[in-house]
């Protein structure tokens, strides 16, 4: 029972952190690019 | 990464609550039971909503208050993110409803609040699509943002008080309400549900940042 | 300010008598949709059923009716009157036009329901007060929900997807309170439902009277 309810949280919290990761990697990416425009614009 | 301390806060606060919101002991309650848990989760998606669609009126207002194309993008993209949240919060309600009283929907005042939001924000895609115009689309769609979600509030407040009993916590004979939480409980609602808003701001700012991103390339 | 309203509603309400076009599609709709009912609903209907079918219908002969409201005039006439007329002017003009039409087709709905489906009604004077409120609100509501629908392209199709969640506030009240008047009388208190009908169509008139501007210039 105990086992089963670790293995239930290891997923959840795996799954959580891919979504944080992609968040964090888009957002490093936006302020790339948005760096760039900036640049062009100037 | 712009204003990094409360996007990673947001995301360490949504970690614990997942965890700690499964590991801690709950009081044991008649017809809810261990599905209490569901509380960390499911009212969060319901402020996330709210606060979602909040930021889409008042940058519906900024809009028409200048004409500035940049807030009618924010407006959508708010609205957009809200309904989102508006829909996981329905999944997880229906779930937790199936589990605790053993059907996916009931007439309770708050569904039906919810359900009625999710409308007027589908009429709102509804009416962007319907116009070509870029300006006029704005315009049109900002008097009609503004509108909706008054109604909407007022829908809201005065449901529970014209509904006879819901399946809710604190009405109709429900065991609990929210302020009378446990206290252990609380150690992490209460960050489940600053985290929640902060998540919930910060993918309504990526979507926004790619929109813009898109516009400028003229993609 | 209030000869302007005045002048644009006499124009409207001179049009329509002389044409009736409005009023009798008005009145056969219903009538249409209620023998729909009574050949449906054979055995009868209880109070609380009837008095839901009667709001329901009056709901979509309102979106019918004030769904007319910018689209039946001829573009051109527009612009004319946006020479001479302030906006708030034409949408409390249109405003007053659509609650005469509406408290006429409500009044003519409740004739008809009478007639074929009988009437549940336990007090007649407080159920007509109900009607009164009820093109109220569903002329404030509507007028300016109508002016959008005319400001995008489909506006027929559009005027019923953006009206209906609207009104569900307005719709849930008014039924509560007409169960009141209607057979049994239901346990809610009457005067605080009343208020919150009217206030609830004074915020949508005073939110259409502001952001109707907007809609309103080209």
């Amino acid at each position: 029972m105990e086992n089963k309810l670790f293995v239930v949280i290891t997923v959840i919290a795996v799954i959580f952190l891919g979504i944080s990761i992609l968040l964090i990697s888009l957002d490093c990416k936006l302020t790339r690019i948005e760096k760039e425009q900036n640049k062009k614009s100037e | 990464m712009k204003n990094m301390w409360w996007k990673i806060a947001g995301l360490v606060l949504v970690l614990y609550s997942l965890i700690a919101g499964l590991l801690i002991r709950v009081p044991d309650l008649p017809v809810i039971h261990e599905s209490i848990r569901n509380i960390f989760y499911h009212v969060c998606m319901w402020f996330n909503l709210l606060i979602l669609l909040s930021i889409s009126c008042i940058n519906a207002v900024r809009y028409l208050a200048g004409f500035n194309e940049k807030f009618d993008l924010r407006s959508v993209e708010a609205a957009s993110t809200g309904v989102f949240f508006g829909l996981l919060g329905l999944v997880t309600g229906s779930i937790w409803a199936r589990f605790s009283w053993g059907v996916f929907w009931t007439n309770d005042p708050q569904l039906n609040g919810a359900s009625a939001s999710m409308l007027i924000y589908g009429a709102y895609f509804v009416l962007r699509k319907s116009v070509n115009d870029e300006e006029k689309r704005a315009r049109i769609s900002a008097v009609y943002n503004i509108f909706a979600y008054v109604m909407m509030i007022i829908f809201l407040l005065i449901l529970p008080k014209l509904a006879q009993g819901s399946v809710h916590p604190g009405k109709g004979g429900n065991p609990m309400a929210l302020t009378d939480l446990d206290a252990t409980m609380r150690l992490v609602f209460y960050p489940a549900v600053v985290g929640w808003i902060f998540v919930g701001i910060w993918i309504y700012q990526i979507k926004l940042r790619i929109r813009i991103a898109k516009e400028i390339n003229g993609l | 300010m209030v000869s302007e309203v005045w002048y644009l509603l006499r124009k409207d309400l001179l049009l329509e008598l002389r044409r009736m076009h409005h009023l009798n599609g008005m009145l056969l709709f219903v009538l249409g949709t209620v023998f729909m009912c009574f050949l449906s609903f054979q055995p009868g209907l209880e109070p609380e059923k009837w008095n839901a079918l009667f709001w329901i219908i009056q709901l979509f002969a309102a979106v019918h009716a004030t769904g007319h409201s910018f689209s039946g005039e001829h573009p051109n006439r527009h612009i004319y009157y946006y020479s001479i007329a302030s906006p708030g002017a034409i949408l409390l003009s249109k405003t007053i036009y659509n609650f005469i039409l509406l408290f006429i087709t409500g009044m003519g709905s409740y004739g008809v329901f009478w007639l074929l489906l009988g009437s549940p009604v336990s007090n007649v004077p407080g159920f007509i007060v109900t009607i009164v409120i009820a093109a109220l609100g569903f002329s404030s509501i509507l007028t300016l929900v109508a002016a959008i629908a005319w400001r995008s392209e489909h506006h027929f199709s559009l005027m019923a997807i953006l009206s209906f969640p609207v009104m569900y506030p307005f719709m849930i009240a008014l039924i509560k309170t007409s169960l009141i008047w209607v057979g049994n009388g239901g346990a809610q208190s009457l005067p605080g439902l009343m208020l919150l009908l009217i206030l609830i169509s004074f915020l949508a008139l005073a939110l259409a009277f502001i952001l109707f501007p907007y809609l309103w210039k080209e």
